[in-house]
């Protein structure tokens, strides 16, 4: 809907409401490519800095929330308007979500940059994990831009993406399992990092269901469609070498 | 567009008349085809199909001069007192042609009652105005009947505890609220099928409205209704059906649930947002 | 959107004290002028008033003379025989025993009325008592008398000049030195129709003319115009034809009366054959003639009746008759009626339509129904003020002031009606 309303400051409330979450995507892009970028140097003062910068994000969407419920008992949206403010509802509280996924990797990264073991695993596990980070921080850009363009086909695309997360996470699952398998010590460092690669799944997740909110808007239902998921490790089961085969399935 | 929503209408009206074991709500009690009105040379409206189900409240809502009072007025031949008025199509009330040369415009307006924009009580007492229609209609016989009509009528629009030591009293001294709510139970009282308000609640204040909307809500087990409103919060909070018109189109008709989420067409979508008035 | 606001906007409104003065001086001024209409409006109205009061109200008192009659002489039944001017004349002349000549007895006669006759014999008619008795019996003095005692003649005027003789005076001083001269209410005025003597010539025939002739017009007139009316605002198509009807309908109400009084003449008279000088030929002339006027003034009460109410009754279901007759009509009612009363007051005080047909002759009889000859108030004013004795100047002044209040009882009717009708909210 390119028109604009007759009461002209209806539209400066929607759109101060797309720049407040335009403005916390940004900053929830952010954070995860920083906490990636304290991880893979092992950067504890860094990642301090990203759980302190994360109260931000929870203040904005605190001020999001607020600035939806005046929007709604002053302005009742309906129609596109009224799908527009849930779906601004929604993706605070997603957004919310990834920044506190990102805090939660940086929290991980002081741990782990106390392990001795961390050298070895920085090409491998944590290569996969920046690979990643960065598909996630494209899916966050791309969906943001979706939002603001009203574009559901983008968004439908970005849905799609999720699938490289999901099977880039199935793989580093078992290549973890594999190095803990060869290793007790790496034990620590690998469930740590395990969680880290789940976060990153989850701000997947999170992107996924942005994407869905976005369809909704634009076209007023979810995405009929199943999503198709590249995440196997729910069932997934790696056995150690000695032991005789079992009926381990994929 | 317009092709398009005929086709739609039809496809569902037959499917409404082929199901009989269908739900309760089902029953279409009106039926509207391919309805135009034309003042003159002017065209107010053209081509509207709707079904109307029995027991449920439909909204007509667009912007002013969109054709949905005119409409209205059809669906009980009010446009017959109009000078120059000429209505084509068809309009069936429970598969009896009105328009029919056969067909008795009274008969029509004692089964399908109006409540108008602005209340207008008879200049008499509150008791008259509601014994007006069954006196007219040689529905009583005795004081007494008179006197039942008059209860259960003012009961029903719910003005009885509100009037019953007042009844000589002229049904012009109530509020406006008030006089309403008689012009309903007025409409009431010769026991209708179908009614229809052309914005009944526009002169009211919020608590009359809420009243009336509330007594909508529950005539609705009994009559069929169909109001015109210009508040869309009106529509969506009483009606289960809306039909959007806009220049003497209807654009679209559907459950009152999705025309206020999800729009079909631009145009309603641009209406109801406040983007076109 | 101030960035291209006009200066003169910006500046904003003038409120200076100087404008407020301007503006409230021409307030005051303008109230003023409006007060001096109506004063002026209310001064001439007085003035009006206060002449045909101050010429007319003496109309209203009469002298009368009393002279002893002797019943009892024996001539005098059965009525229908008895010579009751002589009677008179012998009562009138035993008081003045040393009146001899011939003429002088005349001259003796003309100050009371000639008249009298019929009195003494009303009198015993009224009280057959009277048989056989002498009797002190008031009677009507002339027209001539009468004027006198008003202070109408002046007796230093020479005699020559003088309705009254020095002779006449004379006797008057006598009669009135015997305290034989009296002013009394002049019950004759209410009680007579028109007569060529001034001291016998009444109102009622006129009034009872009115009367009569208006309740033909208004009998024919209201249903008429009413139906015409509620036809022509609530039923008749809207089209070139009913445009037509319209704008003949408020030609007519411009046509001049006379045209009517033509019509009422050629077409009622000597066509349909209908009595002249007749109330009930009256009364359709002027029927016509107020029809216009009734139609639109109906159709305007119809259409100050607010369309909810229509609305209202065919909405239950209330067919167009009913509709009309249950709400329409009964809101318009009061307009209706006041319509109608400004029209009967136009043709009460109408005259030149009754010329044509007859009804200016004088008559003498009171009418005793729609098809006898009579007149009517404003006719009788004219033949009045046109008659050349000084003594009818006072009755034609009488006559507007009944003619008057007749105007105010009827407009206080249809107040009282008006009243009564809106009580019903």
């Amino acid at each position: 809907m390119d028109k604009d309303h007759i009461v002209k400051s209806y539209d400066e409330d929607l759109r101060r409401l797309e720049n407040m979450i335009a403005e916390m995507g940004g900053l929830a892009e952010v954070q995860l490519a920083e906490a990636i970028e304290a991880l893979v140097r092992f950067d504890t003062d860094a990642a301090k800095e990203i759980v302190k910068k994360d109260k931000k994000i929870d203040a904005l969407e605190m001020e999001i929330d607020d600035f939806i419920v005046k929007l709604i008992a002053l302005r009742q949206p309906l129609a596109e308007d009224l799908r527009s403010v849930i779906t601004g509802l929604k993706i605070s509280s997603n957004l919310e979500r990834i920044g506190d996924y990102s805090k939660n990797i940086a929290k991980r990264t002081t741990t782990l940059s106390q392990s001795s073991m961390m050298p070895t695993l920085v090409k491998g596990p944590i290569g996969t994990i920046s690979r990643m980070a960065r598909i996630v921080q494209e899916m966050i850009n791309n969906v943001l831009d979706a939002y603001i363009a009203r574009d559901a086909d983008k968004a439908d695309d970005v849905r799609a993406k999720d699938e490289e997360v999901d099977q880039l996470h199935s793989s580093l699952f078992r290549e973890l399992l594999t190095y803990m398998m060869e290793e007790p010590r790496n034990i620590t460092p690998c469930t740590h990092l395990l969680f880290v690669a789940k976060n990153v799944e989850r701000m997947g997740d999170h992107v996924t269901g942005i994407a869905e909110q976005v369809h909704f808007m634009v076209h007023g239902q979810l995405p009929d469609e199943e999503r198709i998921k590249g995440d196997s490790t729910s069932t997934m089961m790696v056995e150690p070498p000695e032991l005789p085969i079992g009926d381990a399935s994929e | 567009m317009k092709n398009e929503m005929n086709e739609l209408c039809s496809v569902e009206g037959a499917e409404y008349f082929e199901v009989e074991d269908r739900a309760p709500l089902a029953e279409v009690k009106l039926f509207a085809r391919d309805v135009g009105v034309k003042y003159g040379e002017n065209e107010a409206l053209k081509n509207v199909s709707i079904d109307f189900m029995e027991h449920q409240v439909i909204s007509l809502i667009g912007p002013s001069g969109c054709g949905k009072s005119t409409f209205l007025r059809c669906l009980n031949r009010m446009n017959d007192t109009i000078e120059g008025c000429r209505v084509t199509g068809e309009i069936r009330l429970d598969g009896k042609d009105i328009y029919s040369k056969a067909t008795d415009p009274v008969e029509i307006r004692a089964r399908i009652g109006m409540v108008f924009q602005k209340p207008n009580p008879f200049p008499k007492s509150i008791y008259e105005n509601i014994c007006y229609g069954p006196r007219i209609h040689g529905m009583a016989n005795s004081k007494a009947d008179y006197d039942d009509i008059v209860e259960w009528s003012l009961t029903s629009a719910g003005l009885w505890d509100e009037v019953k030591d007042r009844l000589n009293e002229p049904g012009t001294g109530l509020s406006g609220g008030q006089q309403q709510r008689l012009c309903i139970a007025r409409a009431i009282a010769v026991h209708p099928e179908v009614i229809l308000m052309d914005e009944p609640c526009s002169a009211l204040d919020p608590i009359a409205t809420a009243k009336i909307e509330e007594l909508i809500d529950e005539l609705r087990e009994r009559f069929t209704i169909t109001i015109v409103t210009h508040s869309m919060q009106q529509a969506a909070r009483i009606s289960q059906s809306t039909a959007f018109f806009h220049l003497g189109e209807l654009v679209e008709e559907g459950k009152t649930d999705d025309i206020f989420t999800k729009p079909g067409d631009e145009r309603t979508e641009a209406y109801i947002t406040g983007r076109i008035g | 959107m101030t960035d291209n606001m006009p200066r003169s906007i910006q500046s904003g409104p003038d409120l200076s004290a100087a404008r407020i003065a301007r503006r409230n001086r021409s307030e005051r001024w303008f109230r003023q002028l409006g007060i001096l209409a109506i004063g002026s409006a209310l001064l001439m109205l007085a003035v009006l008033m206060t002449s045909i009061t101050s010429k007319g109200y003496s109309a209203f008192w009469q002298t009368q003379i009393a002279i002893n009659v002797n019943f009892a002489s024996s001539d005098v039944l059965p009525t229908e025989k008895v010579n009751f001017r002589g009677l008179a004349r012998r009562s009138i002349r035993a008081l003045f025993p040393d009146v001899k000549s011939r003429r002088d007895k005349r001259a003796l006669y003309k100050l009371f009325s000639n008249g009298i006759g019929y009195e003494l014999r009303d009198a015993i008619q009224r009280d057959p008592s009277l048989l056989g008795q002498s009797k002190r019996i008031w009677v009507k003095a002339s027209a001539d008398t009468d004027m006198l005692v008003k202070g109408f003649i002046e007796r230093a005027v020479k005699q020559s000049d003088r309705r009254l003789s020095d002779k006449q005076l004379t006797w008057f001083d006598r009669l009135e030195k015997d305290g034989r001269i009296a002013k009394r209410f002049n019950l004759t005025f209410f009680t007579q129709a028109d007569s060529r003597e001034p001291e016998q010539a009444g109102i009622l025939g006129a009034l009872i003319g009115s009367i009569l002739t208006l309740s033909v017009t208004l009998l024919l007139v209201f249903p008429v115009g009413v139906a015409a009316a509620i036809y022509l605002e609530e039923f008749a198509p809207k089209n070139r034809w009913s445009d037509v009807i319209e704008v003949n309908i408020n030609n007519l109400a411009a046509v001049p009366s006379i045209v009517f009084g033509l019509l009422g003449l050629a077409v009622l008279l000597n066509w349909v054959g209908l009595p002249r000088s007749t109330p009930i030929a009256g009364g359709v002339v002027l029927a016509l003639m107020t029809l216009p006027t009734i139609i639109i003034s109906s159709r305007s009460a119809l259409k100050a009746v607010p369309p909810s109410i229509r609305e209202a009754a065919i909405g239950m279901g209330a067919s167009p008759l009913q509709t009309v007759s249950h709400h329409v009509l009964p809101l318009a009612m009061p307009g209706m009626m006041t319509g109608a009363i400004i029209g009967m007051a136009q043709a009460l005080g109408e005259t030149a339509p009754l010329l044509m047909i007859g009804m200016v002759a004088f008559i003498v009889d009171v009418p005793g129904g729609f098809t006898d000859a009579a007149t009517v108030l404003p006719v009788q004013i004219f033949l009045w003020a046109d008659a050349p004795e000084r003594a009818f100047v006072e009755k034609t002044s009488a006559a507007i002031m009944v003619l008057v209040a007749f105007l105010i009882a009827m407009n206080l009717f249809a107040i009282l009606m008006r009243k009564k009708f809106e009580r019903r909210w």
